[in-house]
């Protein structure tokens, strides 16, 4: 019994490792499809977020059955508690990467070519090394750097501030690129949420490490 | 191994030290006791089968004792009410008191037994009626009058939810119940004798899963009136009903705490891996 159920723990495990690789390169390819306005793996990105939901699927009914066939506790009902939260912001991340690339490829078949936004890069390197960050803790059943993650957060919410105003500023100049703005306002919207899902997939696995609940 | 707290809530280090776990321990300990136990050791001729137990038992509360086979909860149970008189070369020193007296020396043992009531594993019926079964302690309290018993059987039947199924056979063999009914009678017959606390040594081992459901829906009830303490295997049963969970382990109480604490973040490693299966 208690090796099916370590078995079926270490599936999860290992199925929740391939998922957060999936998501690491949807991040990835998001960012070099914004930068470097490419269409053709946008759509890639955009088709793959069903790869990342089936996924996600997945892991959610393995986690379900190891709690109502194991009846598990301690440690192990936190990780099952904690993972079954963490995926739903896992799928939001991948959910929001389809949906960046869904708004470039809007933006560019206006073919516009707006240049990048000033400082959207930082922001997107800030907020991708979040989710790295927390996917790392946890797999690798680390402890979160609570702090560190706060202060990046506090980043990528001035990053957030400042590109509102740069996009405001450059609809009120160019008034006839304001549908493309538009666009990257949701863009920068998106970015800012895949920020807090990290910081949300931080406070699970506080909660995994210490069952202490942060709301 | 000395215990260096006593209230209730702590857990053994692996040095044998004990440290306070719970926050709100200290909160809790305002409310009535009706078990203060210091310092208990058990010895079975040379076999120290209880070590250093020390632990608090609050009123109104149902505290489960788990532990693998062998760790000594059961003995520790039945020390409460001094079973363990009965067994030859048993000896026990440090300090049990009930409701601030020692049982050895300030309670009676008649007076200790009315009011520490026990349910055991397998039910156990006297070979008489239903309305005796019930009647049987009051009638060796000393009372005669049927008007009297009649209403103590009935008031204990209904608290231990079996009147309305037994009701209208009080004169039959208790012998003809089903395994759930003969436990649930046993409880009444429990009652009868007006405790205020009722030990239960894995009182639905031997029961289907409705008698057990039953069996916990009604401690549940009772522990509105009574205390009870409740020896279990049954991980799920024990995070179902109780209040507080003791853990031991080869004779040592290796932690006591609330029960969502102790199945959810358990201080003592000992502990993890009991309630996770991973040993015993």
């Amino acid at each position: 019994m208690l090796e099916n159920y370590e078995k079926a723990m270490g599936e999860l495990h290992d199925r929740m490792s391939v998922l957060s690789m999936k998501l690491e390169k949807a991040m990835e390819d998001t960012w070099y499809a914004l930068e470097n306005k490419d269409l053709a793996l946008a759509d890639k990105v955009y088709r793959g977020d069903q790869d990342i939901n089936d996924l996600v699927r997945e892991c959610m009914q393995k986690d379900l059955s190891i709690s109502m066939l194991h009846d598990p506790v301690a440690r192990d009902w936190r990780y099952l508690m904690a993972t079954m939260k963490i995926l739903s912001d896992m799928e939001r991340i991948g959910d929001h990467c389809a949906d960046i690339c869904h708004y470039l490829i809007r933006m560019e078949n206006r073919h516009h070519n707006l240049p990048l936004l000033p400082g959207l890069k930082e922001m997107y390197g800030v907020m991708s090394s979040m989710v790295s960050d927390v996917l790392t803790f946890y797999n690798n059943q680390e402890k979160t750097d609570v702090e560190l993650m706060k202060d990046k957060d506090d980043i990528v919410d001035l990053a957030f501030d400042n590109l509102m105003e740069e996009i405001s500023k450059q609809i009120a100049e160019h008034p006839e690129y304001a549908r493309d703005y538009m666009s990257y306002v949701l863009i920068v919207k998106y970015v800012e949420r895949m920020a807090d899902h990290a910081s949300n997939i931080a406070d699970c696995i506080i909660y995994r490490d210490t069952s202490r609940i942060i709301v | 191994m000395a215990l260096t707290t006593t209230t209730y809530g702590y857990t053994k280090e692996h040095s044998g030290e004990a440290r306070p776990v719970s926050a709100d321990a200290a909160a809790a300990d305002s409310g009535s006791l009706t078990f203060e136990i210091k310092h208990m050791d058990l010895f079975y001729g040379d076999h120290h089968a209880l070590k250093d137990v020390s632990m608090d038992v609050r009123t109104h509360e149902i505290t489960a004792l788990i532990g693998p086979s062998g760790c000594g909860k059961s003995t520790f149970l039945k020390s409460l009410n001094r079973m363990n008189d009965l067994v030859e070369n048993c000896r026990i020193t440090g300090d049990i008191r009930f409701e601030g007296k020692d049982i050895f020396r300030e309670v009676d043992l008649l007076a200790l037994r009315t009011r520490v009531g026990m349910v055991f594993q397998q039910p156990t019926p006297f070979p008489k009626s239903i309305f005796e079964n019930v009647a049987y302690g009051p009638r060796l309290q000393g009372i005669s009058n049927k008007g009297q018993l009649s209403e103590i059987v009935e008031q204990s039947l209904r608290q231990a939810a079996c009147w309305d199924e037994m009701k209208d056979r009080l004169n039959q063999s208790a012998l003809g119940l089903s395994g759930g009914q003969q436990q649930r009678l046993c409880i009444a017959r429990t009652l009868a004798a007006r405790p205020s606390v009722i030990l239960m040594d894995e009182p639905t081992s031997a029961l289907d899963p409705i008698s057990t459901q039953k069996i916990e829906d009604l401690a549940l009830e009772l522990k509105e009136k009574y205390t009870i303490i409740i020896v279990t295997h049954n991980m799920q049963q024990a995070k179902r009903i109780s209040d507080k969970t003791a853990f031991f382990l080869l004779g040592e109480l290796i932690e006591f705490d609330d029960t969502v604490k102790m199945f959810t973040d358990p201080s003592n490693p000992k502990t993890e891996e009991y309630i996770t299966g991973r040993f015993g």
